[in-house]
């Protein structure tokens, strides 16, 4: 696979790529059963300092369950969690140098935004003077200096989560573990939060674990991505990866939109291979090493990868069908192509003009294509 | 469902209260009658208020009950609202099933059994029945009901704040003593009075298992009760529904008052 | 799923521990004591019942001496019979006639005005918190021959000879509604109150009438507050000792009052305490629906 091309956005951070670095977490083996229902299933994860690492999934595929033996509110069934050489086995989680950002801030209702930032400071029996420094330093990095002897009920939604942020941030855990961090806030606001994160953790170094079903958020903020499903990591991987690499088809599927074709192996040169579709249809693909000749492989590619015309195209990989339907989104138009078998191909066309060379209707007949290297044959 | 209120709806709201306060307020009245003759008005008159407070046995019997209420009201919501905790918080520990029982149980024995049993336990253990054996069997009852206050108040409660607090740092002990219970506090307080009410209210069980010297006031009433109506009795009861008019009174406009601080608060706040 | 959380600590020790062995040796015990001397012999002395729980190895003979002497006594004693028919009959009339007058002023209550809602359930509530004694000894000076109500009736010329209601089942009637209201008119407007008043207007605009759409969807919307208020009257009232001693003089037998009676009357403890358990296992019945009816609503919400 074409990985080594597709890096972190931060050129030169990538620990989990030297074998000399020694991960800052390790979850070894770890099972998590509730009552016969198994919420983790032997999981492995090695987590590097000064990451910011996403677990991505849908509701109850574990991801929180993950978070939350890590902080210590749930204890595994199988398996350990190592912190920095330490078992954590055993610990409670007033003992564990990690701190959480809860979903719901978990602000303390009877106590001013000092108190509650304090909280965890009394704890460690800081000295008053000390305490107060800590607390305006953090005050000041999430700018809610002004609002130290508010109640959190006086707070709107954006100024609590920024509170939260600060009170998990003021004992400077070794981790910083964000339970959906922006699940509350709206668009406009979350989209503003999400890059003012990725810079607080860069510039304060810290590793930070979030977990959220948003792929947008996890592919925005993280530095990997591990995308979850029944217990399992289906892949790891930096959001280019995940995006264009998926190791499979639920990940393809999960992240994004995309096409998937099955087939055929019909024949096999080195990367090179051709797919046949059970109506007919040939698929010429790259990045079929993996596949076997004669074996059932999957295309996937992505509606942006592809083409859309109302004239019939050359090349390999054209594919015809009825337009089914249109969805003019603003930046780009979303086209749905019946083929003939019946199955439903999405196109996404970019609107680069205000008003579209492209004159098509519904019910016309259209022709979409894409080049061999597009997408990726999936085996899985 | 604010449509509709007609005049039948009205008319069903004015009976349902006429029933349920009228008795009270004839009570009362009557408490100021002249007349020693309970039915006939005889003109206004403080008579009796002024012959309670010289009823050395009345005087005695109330300050018997105030001291077994405030006693056995805080211990009972200190017990109840352990028993809170342990029934939401901790989902598993051996002999579950048999608490949950135990601690549900005493809100629906009939009082007549709950009396009897504990003063065929005090007679078996040799204990002096008397002032401890009335206080010890008001808390076992009602730390019931502080429990099931507390407890549901601990259902609606967001748990992730006893999260944060350990994952701050703090141990399960100064988690519920400085996140938990200034949460629930005012479920707590509304356990105590129920508590301390309860006790108050007592007779039944007071009955069985008071001793020689320890008559609470609602003994003492029952036993004037059964000779008949009198108009001292009137007087005794009008004062306690006085005390209790105004305590829930002065509690409603406390809570009144801190919500309109609260908002005041919050309206500043937000401008 | 937190019990890992809150850790198994000295905390936890103590929330649990306390209050158990509270409830143990205050409740559990006495009620296992209960049950051994409703199968023992009664003897003249004071404890007045054999064996004492003196000496631990009396514990032994008290197993030995075991008897169903109470209970077969019970049961061949129409006095106990009559008290325990008479005490579900009555609790169970109550029941009805609270709700005749519980139900309209609960509906009443649900549809006042929004800003008055707070004020009339503290109405409602208040009269807990005055004493139980109070309010039943109120209504003594009301119903009695020479009482207020009979010189109202008097007044307006309805009646000329006294109506006789105390020590009647009327006067335990009006007793026990009147205690018990609250209980029956709070979860049934509580269950009123929530109930979304969009259904009745997609029932009218269905072209059902008022009164039509009450029996088809209110008042089946507000069964369970309904069972619920039910049960919360039914079962205490059938174990009431205060308002049948007061209000019902002599002649009602209700099972409270007949326990109470063998107990400091007869000093009969063997007989009482069998008495008391059989009103227990009585009223296991009822309280088991209702522990369903409770867990079925905590489950739907």
């Amino acid at each position: 696979m074409k990985t080594q091309s597709l890096g972190s956005i931060r050129k030169s951070f990538a620990p989990w790529a030297d074998p000399s670095e020694k991960p800052l977490i390790r979850f070894e083996n770890v099972t998590k059963t509730f009552d016969g229902f198994t919420a983790v299933d032997d999981l492995s994860l090695d987590i590097y300092t000064r990451e910011f690492f996403a677990l991505l999934g849908a509701s109850g595929c574990g991801k929180s369950t993950l978070l939350r033996m890590l902080a210590g509110f749930e204890r595994p069934t199988k398996g350990r969690i190592v912190l920095d050489g330490e078992d954590l086995t055993g610990i409670p989680p007033y003992r564990r140098p990690v701190n959480m950002m809860f979903q719901s801030y978990a602000l303390f209702p009877h106590m001013s935004v000092a108190k509650n930032i304090a909280f965890g400071l009394k704890q460690d029996g800081m000295a008053k003077s000390e305490r107060e420094d800590r607390i305006a330093e953090v005050l000041k990095l999430v700018k809610m200096e002004r609002f130290a002897n508010r109640k959190p009920d006086q707070l709107s939604g954006g100024q609590q989560q920024r509170v939260a942020l600060a009170r998990s941030l003021a004992k400077r855990p070794k981790v910083l573990l964000l339970d959906e961090p922006l699940g509350a806030l709206d668009k406009k606001l979350r989209e503003e939060t999400q890059f003012e994160l990725t810079d607080l953790q860069y510039d304060l170094g810290m590793t930070f674990i979030m977990v959220t079903h948003d792929q947008e958020e996890a592919m925005t903020m993280a530095d990997r991505i591990a995308v979850m499903d029944q217990g399992h990591i289906r892949q790891i991987g930096t959001p280019p990866e995940i995006y264009e690499a998926p190791s499979s088809r639920f990940v393809a599927d999960f992240v994004g939109s995309v096409n998937i074709f099955e087939g055929k192996v019909a024949k096999k040169t080195g990367e090179r291979v051709t797919l046949e579709t059970p109506s007919g249809g040939v698929i010429e693909a790259d990045n079929g090493g993996a596949a076997e000749a004669g074996s059932t492989a999957w295309y996937a590619v992505r509606p942006e990868k592809l083409i859309i015309s109302a004239e019939p195209l050359d090349g390999p990989n054209v594919f015809s069908g009825e337009v089914w339907e249109i969805a003019y989104i603003g930046d780009m138009t979303l086209f749905h192509l019946k083929l003939d078998d019946g199955s439903i191909l999405r196109v996404s066309m970019v609107n680069r003009a205000r008003s579209s060379p492209l004159q098509l209707t519904w019910h016309e007949r259209a022709w979409a294509s894409f080049a061999p290297d597009a997408g990726l044959v999936l085996v899985r | 469902m604010n449509k509709g209120w007609t005049g039948f709806n009205i008319a069903s709201v004015v009976i349902g209260f006429a029933f349920l306060y009228l008795p009270i307020v004839i009570l009362v009245i009557y408490s100021f009658n002249a007349s020693q003759l309970v039915t006939v008005w005889g003109g206004f008159s403080t008579r009796w208020y002024g012959q309670l407070f010289s009823n050395r046995g009345l005087l005695d019997a109330a300050w018997v009950t105030l001291r077994v209420g405030l006693l056995s009201a805080t211990v009972a919501t200190i017990l109840g609202t352990l028993a809170a905790v342990a029934l939401t918080r901790y989902t598993r520990f051996r002999g579950r099933v048999l608490f949950t029982g135990m601690v549900y149980a005493p809100l629906v024995m009939p009082e007549v059994i709950t009396g009897l049993s504990l003063l065929l336990l005090f007679v078996a253990i040799d204990f002096d029945r008397g002032f401890w054996t009335v206080t010890l069997a008001h808390v076992t009852f009602s730390m019931c009901f502080v429990a099931v206050v507390v407890q549901s108040r601990l259902l609606s409660f967001d748990r992730s704040l006893e999260e944060a607090a350990m994952d701050l740092g703090a141990t399960p002990a100064r988690t519920f003593l400085f996140v938990t219970l200034p949460v629930v506090w005012p479920a707590v307080i509304a356990g105590w009075m129920l508590a301390f009410t309860l006790s108050l209210d007592d007779l039944v069980i007071a009955s069985f298992t008071s001793g020689p010297g320890a008559t609470t006031l609602p003994m003492k009433i029952y036993s004037q009760v059964r000779l008949g109506v009198t108009p001292e009795i009137n007087a005794v009861c009008t004062i306690l529904v006085g005390l209790v008019t105004l305590g829930v009174i002065t509690a409603t406009l406390v809570n009144k008052r801190r919500e309109v601080k609260k908002s005041r608060e919050g309206e500043l706040a937000m401008a | 799923m937190a019990a890992s959380g809150m850790g198994k600590g000295v905390f936890r020790r103590v929330a649990i521990g306390l209050p158990y062995l509270w409830l143990l040796a205050l409740f559990l015990i006495p009620f296992l004591i209960v049950l051994k001397i409703s199968v023992s012999t009664i003897a003249t002395a004071i404890p007045p019942y054999t064996p004492t729980f003196g000496d631990i190895s009396t514990w032994l003979d008290g197993i030995r001496q075991f008897t169903f002497e109470n209970y077969l006594w019970i049961a061949s004693d129409s006095l106990y019979i009559t008290s325990y028919l008479e005490s579900l009959k009555i609790a169970a009339i109550s029941t009805v006639l609270t709700l005749a007058i519980g139900y309209p002023l609960a509906y009443g209550m649900a549809r006042a005005p929004q800003r008055m809602k707070p004020l009339l359930l503290m109405l409602v509530i208040l009269p807990f918190w005055t004493s139980f004694l109070i309010r039943v000894y109120a209504w003594i000076g009301i119903l009695k021959p020479e009482g207020l109500l009979n010189q109202f009736l008097f007044f307006l010329g309805v009646i000329d000879a006294p109506l006789i209601i105390t020590n009647t089942p009327v006067a335990i009637y009006i007793g026990i509604v009147y205690s018990y209201l609250p209980f029956m008119v709070l979860p049934i407007f509580a269950n009123l109150d929530k109930m979304d008043g969009r259904l009745l207007e997609a029932a009218a605009d269905l072209g059902s009438t008022p009164l039509r759409a009450f029996w088809t969807i209110t008042f089946p919307l507000s069964l369970r507050g309904v069972l619920a208020g039910a049960f919360l009257v039914f079962i205490p009232a059938v174990g009431e000792f205060v308002i049948p001693d007061l209000l019902g003089g002599s002649r009602t037998l209700m099972i409270g009052k007949t326990l109470w009676m063998e107990f400091f009357n007869n000093r009969d403890w063997p007989v009482s305490s069998a008495v008391a358990i059989i009103l227990l296992l009585i009223l296991v019945v009822p309280i088991v629906i209702f522990q369903r009816i409770q867990d079925r609503q905590e489950a739907s919400r």
